[in-house]
């Protein structure tokens, strides 16, 4: 597959240090994961439990594939993809932000829908201005937000992930928790 | 803030969380030296800290049904062309698909347009072939209230939309509220909008989704009623296999306004329209829904909406009244006041027009509309509460529950007074009275015991019941057993008792609990009590064929740990027992039974293909020829009843099952077809028995098989309609049912592989799709067994269908599933080896499947399966190797 070959070997390069080619990569993931997702949109029955974790190991498991075991690809893979979830999920509250203020009181149609995931939006608009912020002083706080919140990586996945310690990622989770709600509220 | 403010600010944090919590304010103070900017950051820090422990913390599924909700084609439609028509922008987005504002820019004639593009997602080819067929009814619906669809198609990308007529408004409860309507506007306004939707009723449109977003108010006061004929467009036409559209479109519609048949993805007729305007007026008069369903499941969602009675609206208005919040209902100063407007006649009206039951609302919209007319005008209305007896039937019908927690109490009652009365015997020598009593207690014991089950076995949604019952019998019957001494007659009841709650707790086919274990300990206690018996009771007819069955129990149940031999000993312990009757004694009905039985299980474990088997397929054959001449000894006996009939059409499916196996398709073809004809027969006898109503859907599913086998796809088709009707009426009644749900899933990826073969790939998916999401629930559930675990990894790496295979989710429920057995379930471990593969580590994989083999005896038919995937995952391995 030539997708595959291609991403095996920007990560080859990404591992080398070649940090050029992330744009490259992080469109092939972006691509996959949207891919992923309308392919489960098809099938409506089935999406409505599709958890974010299982969305972005099988994207995994398509792009890099079953004989690739190389925890530096899959580190590198998982941050890359955690920032994608993070981009998609922002663009969708702000979308929907605009169809309210901007239309709101000339609605056509407008159905209420049982997900409670709007509720959310204000929250990740919020979360994504403060991560900004963050990143400029501590990117690694900002990686692990990424991996947990947006990606639903446990904390053992983290700290294998980013090769450190369950422990540093407790800490470290914890003190990035504190400073986003004191910015948040 | 720069990063080194960060960075102390960071250190002093984590620093001060290792301080007791009394102390971290000093510490921060201390460790902040003076600087009020620094320690103002970890000071706020520590506060959020403490105040949100589980901030950013949830469960991580959300996301990634949004990810699936995006769709990200939608922005890029704006100033792109439709047609004549200039797409401006977005003003509203909903479930069934986001609603663009376009114009006509060409020299003819400038018009405004509202466009509907339909998400991905969405049945498309079929959609717009309704749309082509209903194109004429809508265009010819034109009335004043209602908005004019205009026209349909398809985007570049394939996404069917439609044009409608450009309405500016606001939704009709936002209107009563902004406009501050009193209550005889309101009723005026809302009668404008009954006679708009009875007006399409008349031709013959029924609107399917009424709410107030569908019903905008414009300024001058007119009302124009949106979507009409939308939803049906967006549904399946196809009834016999519509199973999942209830799910895809349950998703689409407003659940608060959606009448019970429509949940329950029945026929849907002008009452349900009459049912949501019923909804509309109640939250015009209260100002709220209502029902509330945020976060609720579908199923959950459903049984609400069947179930729960709606509080009438006047008293709903003073209860749902929120001090806080003033300004919800600024239309009147007295809410005691309008409550009072709205008792009586109001209160019914809307009760009446969302009545549960279709029949029983209002008969048209018209008689629903006349009926407010008549209140407006004083006069008395049709509207009625219900009556006591009516009620208290429905209540009886909904709650079987409680019938049996009724029968449970007598029963553990009469346990006590049984173990009490016991001993008193005992203390008394044996007094006759004591003796009497305690007999009769005994016989009212046993009687519940097995008639209430017998009872209640058959009906559908009593798993639940049934348990509990078990639990208590047990309890009660440990509690005999250890006091029945040498009293023989008690003891054959005792084991008569211990046989058929083991076959409660699991037995090889009908609705059981579950339980392999509790069923095999006791049967065994059964059997203990019986062998020590043998020797007193010499060779009684019935007594043997008790103990017969207790070995075909016991049989049944080492089956299903696949110790096949040591099965096949216990089913020959039991043809040795009702054998060693002398001839005269053997004629009995309950011998021959058991004999035709023995024979069956025989064959069974030799070589039916359907069971995990021994490879012998001749001898399978002559003892189902064996079986099959006893039953139909037995059926062409005057004394013949429904089982004997039910036992003969099971011998033709077995030795059907034998000859497909063997690749002969017209012999099992003819086979099949002869037992479909009896259980036919017997379902259309007994209507309401769940076991003849499960039989029948596995005769038509063998049916099929074969036929499909022969290459007869029609006729094969037909039976598939008819199996999937049935096993998801079944699911359907009883959730609880273990059995049931494997049933209705295995039933739909059967249908969705026949699909896929008739190269119809929609219909695949809804049926694989369904059958996945039923599992998941099931799976996600914090009861799940194993076997539900299993059953899902399973279909997760093995469906028809590449893009439902999700091997990462497999190996998370494989892996629980391996768990919770404690890695000693060889099928569980087959699953997790493919689990293991799939997902990229075939080492593991071949370590696991390993495992599996390792537990499965030497003769398993299982065994050589499992072996092909060692053979696979291994050669993997080496080939990543080299």
């Amino acid at each position: 597959m030539e997708t595959k070959q291609q991403v095996t070997h920007l990560l080859l390069e990404l591992n080398k240090g070649n940090r050029s080619v992330l744009d490259e990569l992080s469109a092939h993931v972006y691509n996959e994961l949207r891919r992923l997702a309308s392919g489960y949109l098809r099938n409506e029955s089935f999406n409505a439990t599709i958890n974010t974790t299982d969305l972005v190991h099988e994207a995994y498991l398509r792009l890099v594939g079953e004989s690739d075991y190389n925890w530096q690809n899959r580190a590198h893979f998982m941050a890359i993809a955690a920032r994608a979830m993070r981009q998609f999920l922002v663009y969708y509250a702000k979308r929907k932000n605009a169809v309210k203020r901007g239309g709101g009181n000339l609605a056509v149609t407008f159905d209420e829908r049982v997900v409670s995931v709007e509720d959310k939006k204000e929250e990740l608009l919020a979360l994504d201005e403060a991560l900004n912020k963050l990143i400029t002083y501590d990117e690694r706080l900002c990686k692990i937000v990424e991996l947990r919140y947006f990606t639903g990586l446990s904390i053992e996945e983290t700290a294998k992930t980013l090769k450190i310690s369950p422990a540093t990622v407790k800490r470290e989770w914890s003190t990035a928790k504190a400073w986003l709600h004191s910015q948040m509220n | 803030m720069n990063p080194e403010t960060w960075q102390k600010a960071k250190s002093i944090f984590q620093q001060s969380l290792e301080q007791p919590d009394k102390e971290r304010d000093v510490f921060v103070a201390q460790a902040g030296k003076g600087d009020k900017a620094l320690c103002d950051v970890v000071m706020r820090m520590l506060q959020a800290h403490r105040e949100a422990d589980d901030f950013l913390e949830r469960p991580d599924q959300d996301f990634g049904a949004v990810l699936c909700d995006v769709d990200f084609a939608e922005d890029e439609i704006v100033g792109r062309h439709f047609g004549p028509f200039l797409v401006n922008e977005i003003i509203g987005e909903g479930g069934m698909g986001i609603v663009y504002k376009a114009t006509r820019d060409d020299a003819e004639f400038s018009q405004t347009v509202a466009i509907k593009v339909i998400k991905r997602g969405m049945d498309t080819k079929s959609l717009l072939q309704r749309f082509r067929r209903e194109r004429q009814t809508l265009a010819s619906l034109t009335h004043t209230n209602i908005a004019r669809l205009l026209d349909g198609g398809q985007t570049d990308s394939g996404m069917p939309y439609f044009v409608m007529e450009y309405i500016e408004g606001r939704p009709i409860d936002e209107y009563c509220e902004t406009h501050k309507l009193s209550i005889k506007e309101r009723l005026v306004l809302f009668t404008k909008v009954c006679d708009a939707v009875n007006a399409a009723h008349q031709s013959l449109i029924i609107h399917r989704d009424l709410k107030p977003g569908n019903i905008l108010i414009s300024d001058s006061g007119e009302p124009k009623l949106l979507d009409f004929g939308i939803a049906k467009l967006l549904e399946s036409d196809q009834e016999a296999i519509t199973v999942d559209l209830t799910q895809a479109g349950a998703k689409l519609l407003t659940p608060e306004y959606a009448s019970p048949e429509q949940i329950l993805g029945k026929q849907m007729t002008t009452a349900s329209d009459v049912y949501s305007l019923g909804v509309l007026l109640y939250v015009l008069l209260t100002g709220k829904r209502p029902y509330r369903f945020t976060g609720k499941t579908q199923q959950q969602l459903a049984a609400f909406i069947s179930d729960v009675q709606p509080s009438k609206p006047s008293a709903f208005l003073l209860k749902s009244h929120d001090p806080s919040k003033p300004e919800i209902r600024q239309h009147t100063a007295n809410l005691e006041k309008v409550s009072k407007t709205l008792r009586g006649d109001l209160d019914n009206i809307v009760l009446m027009a969302m009545h549960k039951e279709p029949a029983r609302r209002y008969s048209s919209v018209a008689h629903l509309a006349e009926d407010l007319n008549r209140y407006l005008n004083d006069l008395p209305v049709a509207a009625r509460t219900d009556t006591f007896s009516y009620r208290f039937t429905k209540f009886v019908q909904r709650h079987r529950m409680p019938v049996a927690f009724a029968i449970l109490i007598s029963l553990s009652l009469i346990g006590g007074i049984a173990a009490t009365v016991w001993q008193a015997r005992v203390a008394e020598q044996q007094s006759a009275r004591a003796e009497r009593r305690f007999n009769d207690v005994r016989k009212l014991a046993n009687s519940v015991l097995f008639e209430f089950d017998k009872a209640i076995s058959g009906i559908a949604g009593t798993t639940k019941a049934r348990e509990l019952v078990v639990m208590k019998a047990l309890d009660y019957l440990d509690n005999l057993a250890q006091e029945s001494g040498d009293d023989v007659s008690l003891q054959c009841e005792l084991a008569v008792a211990y046989n058929k709650v083991s076959s409660i707790q699991w037995n090889r086919y009908r609705a059981n609990l579950g339980d392999v274990d509790g069923a095999m300990q006791s049967i065994r206690k059964a059997l203990k009590i019986r062998e020590v018996l043998r020797a007193h009771t010499g060779l009684v007819p019935g007594f043997h064929a008790n103990l017969a069955w207790d070995y075909i129990q016991l049989g049944d149940l080492t089956a299903a740990k696949h110790e096949l031999t040591a099965a096949l000993e216990n089913y020959r312990r039991a043809l040795k027992a009702v054998q060693s009757l002398p001839r005269e004694k053997s004629a009995h009905k309950r011998v021959r039974q058991v004999l035709a039985v023995s024979y069956q299980r025989i064959g069974d474990t030799l070589g039916n293909p359907g069971f995990d088997n021994l490879g012998d397929t001749e001898g399978a054959l002559a003892n189902f020829r064996k079986m099959i001449a006893v039953h139909k000894d037995l059926a062409a006996a005057d004394s013949a009843r429904a089982d004997d009939y039910l036992s003969v059409s099971i011998g033709y499916e077995k030795f059907g099952d034998v000859l497909d196996g063997k690749g002969d398709f017209s012999g099992s073809l003819d086979y099949f077809q002869q037992a479909l004809v009896i259980r036919d027969s017997l379902h259309r006898a007994h209507p309401n028995n769940t076991h003849f109503m499960r039989d029948t859907g596995i005769a038509n599913w063998k049916v099929a098989f074969a036929h499909e086998k022969l290459g007869n796809m029609a006729a094969a088709q037909n039976n598939c309609n008819r199996m999937l009707m049935i096993f998801r009426q079944m699911y359907e009644a009883d959730q609880a049912d273990a059995k049931a749900l494997e049933d209705y899933t295995s039933a739909l990826k059967f249908v969705g592989r026949f699909s896929l073969k008739l190269k119809d790939a929609e219909q695949a998916a809804r049926c694989i799709g369904t059958a996945l999401q039923i599992e998941r629930v099931r799976a996600d559930k914090a009861d799940a067994t194993a076997n539900d675990l299993n059953n899902h990894a399973w279909s997760l790496l093995t469906a028809e269908l590449q893009e439902f295979r999700a091997p990462a989710a497999a190996l998370r429920y494989a892996r629980r599933a391996a768990q919770i057995t404690g890695e000693a379930d060889a099928n569980i471990l087959d699953t997790l080896a493919l689990a293991y593969f799939m997902s990229g580590d075939p080492r593991r994989a071949a370590q696991t499947e390993e495992k599996a083999i390792a537990l499965l005896p030497e003769q398993s038919s299982l065994r050589q399966g499992f072996e092909v995937s060692l053979d696979k995952y291994k050669a993997k391995v080496n080939a990543a190797g080299n």
